[in-house]
């Protein structure tokens, strides 16, 4: 009974957490982008390695719990819709958007959390991920993650693609400004 | 009031190492809130970092910060420890919570990072000088006499060997940054 407890305290938790994520800015996100958001929260916050694991996966670091979240939500009812990824889309997962029920959960969620100074800190790196990693394109983005956590990728075409298009993508990050000439040159010169 | 004052490690060595008057440093500590992380803090000196009223006027916060921003600079672990990220992300934090008044990073790589992604912080990204006269001549912390002291003695420990770089600041950056704001505090204080 205890570990049910415990289970689902975990669960609601994360579910928390999710919509906090979702909500830290207004529009819509992909599930790759989420997941990856989610990452580098998971490896700044001590906290918050209780809630998720990641593993390898051939978009880089992947999460069950956020993916089972995302689809089947167990407290957070109607609070974001998944919108499934388009026929030829092999990057995304697909999409996910908050509700009208869902924003006002968030702003309910967000002004208790406020009110926590241990969550400021959480708060804050939330808005910061998505305002640093939503303006990237998917395979920006992936990219990124390949080079930068080559432990957590699996060789796979999708990884093909995107090493092919290294050079085009780097230049793009360096033209909208998102990177320096550093790393311009490491990501062009990794395998 | 925004009053919160986040730093890279360059300005607290300035004071204590370059300049050698931990009297300024703590003149500027008492007269904002300064926020830092334990990354900087292990980078600054020991005689710095253990004296009692040091750490009395300053508050450490302990989260890896360069893990929220690792993609963009990528696995080098010349990174890993760089203060100036985890100062941008302190910083970050105290902007949204609107307690951030400056972000001081000397160093040309995280201060041109902060300004092109986070522009609502970029009003707030400085660099030692800039601060030393915003506070002077804009928020009245300090008096013109302690902000000129304190320039004035950069500019010596500059032109008269004794540091090479002292606040990440060479010649160049002196004729065309530490001597205009000379310049301008005087008139100020002429003004006043």
């Amino acid at each position: 009974m205890q570990q049910i407890n415990a289970t689902e305290t975990r669960s609601r938790a994360l579910e928390h957490l999710i919509l906090l994520l979702l909500g830290a800015h207004d529009q819509r996100i992909s599930i790759l982008h989420l997941e990856k958001e989610a990452f580098f929260l998971w490896n700044f916050h001590p906290d918050i390695k209780r809630f998720m694991k990641f593993i390898s996966h051939y978009r880089g670091p992947y999460s069950e719990e956020i993916e089972q979240i995302i689809r089947n939500p167990f407290n957070l009812i109607n609070c974001w819709t998944y919108i499934p990824p388009a026929r030829y889309d092999t990057l995304t997962g697909g999409y996910v958007e908050l509700t009208p029920h869902g924003r006002s959960e968030y702003r309910r969620l967000y002004a208790a959390s406020s009110a926590n100074p241990q969550m400021g800190p959480i708060l804050a790196a939330m808005k910061m991920v998505r305002e640093l990693y939503d303006k990237l394109t998917p395979e920006e983005l992936l990219l990124l993650i390949y080079d930068t956590y080559p432990e957590y990728q699996k060789k796979s075409n999708v990884f093909d693609g995107i090493q092919k298009s290294k050079k085009r993508l780097a230049d793009n990050l360096v033209k909208k400004g998102f990177i320096d000439e550093d790393r311009y040159a490491d990501l062009v010169a990794s395998n | 009031m925004r009053d919160a004052v986040v730093a890279d490690s360059t300005f607290y060595s300035c004071c204590a190492c370059d300049i050698e008057r931990k009297d300024i440093l703590f003149k500027f500590l008492s007269s904002y809130s300064f926020f830092l992380g334990d990354k900087i803090l292990e980078e600054l000196p020991k005689p710095l970092t253990n004296d009692k009223d040091f750490v009395q006027l300053i508050t450490a916060y302990n989260f890896d910060y360069f893990q929220l921003i690792k993609p963009y600079f990528g696995r080098n672990p010349h990174h890993i420890n760089d203060g100036e990220y985890e100062a941008i992300g302190i910083g970050y934090m105290l902007d949204a919570q609107d307690k951030l008044r400056f972000l001081i990073l000397d160093d040309r790589r995280p201060n041109k990072f902060a300004k092109k992604h986070f522009i609502h912080l970029a009003p707030r990204v400085t660099g030692t000088i800039g601060f030393v006269q915003e506070a002077c001549c804009e928020d009245h912390r300090i008096s013109p006499e302690h902000a000129l002291e304190f320039l004035l003695e950069i500019e010596n420990a500059l032109t008269s060997g004794k540091k090479e770089r002292p606040c990440s600041i060479d010649p160049e950056i002196c004729t065309a940054i530490l001597m205009p704001a000379i310049e301008y505090i005087r008139n100020y204080h002429v003004g006043a």
